[in-house]
């Protein structure tokens, strides 16, 4: 019936948005996450590491 | 667990946490004050944490936590900072093919910020359903909801809702139209 075809395309339809939302997202994350780690955080754990590894002994 | 390794597994959930950090507060510096606070706390804390379960959801947890601390704090400002979130954000603005991103970031700063924090765990940290109801204390149910609510919000804000309204995305567009056409 047209009814039922009507109903199944607005649901697909509201797949497609929900996924290029998803998308556009995951894009936009995925570019945020290539950025290089920046140096203080590394220098951070190098220090904390060093200083709890010579608390321990 | 011996630190070197703890040190290293933190060094790798550095990326993650900044996005999710950025892509929360729309700011780069503010998102970089939060992901240290957490790894001093992660570390701070490094004997409490249980090897075995997901060092990730743990850590993404304590910056949540930290930011809501700090939201709180200063919630006077973001609650006037509608648009202004994310007219701040710094993203390499020099690079080519970030305007999709500064798009992103102006929508995300006028979801709220529970419905923000839900969609970003879900849809772009790869977060179960679960795994988010437990960072944010609330049932499976409420994040399933926040998550449609701010998928559907998203959609308005970046023009995804109507096919009308679909410049940008030709292929999405295409996706999108009928197959039976009008004539």
């Amino acid at each position: 019936m047209n009814d039922k075809s009507g109903k199944k395309n607005k649901t697909s339809g509201h797949q497609v948005v929900k996924e290029a939302v998803s998308s556009k997202l995951k894009a936009y994350y995925d570019d945020i996450s290539r950025q290089e780690v920046p140096q203080r955080f590394l220098d951070l754990l190098a220090d904390l590491d060093k200083a709890g590894g010579e608390k321990s002994e | 667990m011996n630190d070197h390794e703890f040190r290293n597994d933190l060094i790798s959930f550095i990326p993650p946490l900044r996005a999710f950090a950025i892509s929360l507060t729309g700011k780069v510096d503010r998102a970089d004050d939060l992901v240290q606070e957490t790894l001093l706390k992660a570390w701070a804390n490094r004997e409490s944490f249980e090897p075995g379960t997901k060092l990730k959801a743990w850590l993404f947890t304590i910056l949540r936590n930290e930011f809501y601390t700090v939201f709180r704090k200063r919630k006077r400002e973001v609650e006037d900072a509608d648009g202004i979130i994310a007219a701040n954000v710094g993203v390499h603005p020099e690079q080519d093919g970030h305007m999709d991103l500064t798009d992103m970031q102006n929508a995300l700063a006028r979801l709220p910020v529970d419905q923000r924090e839900a969609l970003l765990l879900v849809s772009a940290s790869d977060m179960s359903y679960e795994e988010a109801a437990v960072i944010c204390g609330v049932a499976v149910g409420t994040i399933k909801s926040r998550v449609n609510r701010a998928r559907a919000r998203l959609a308005e804000l970046l023009h995804l809702k109507e096919a009308s309204e679909f410049g940008p995305e030709p292929e999405v567009k295409a996706a999108l139209m009928p197959k039976t056409g009008h004539g």
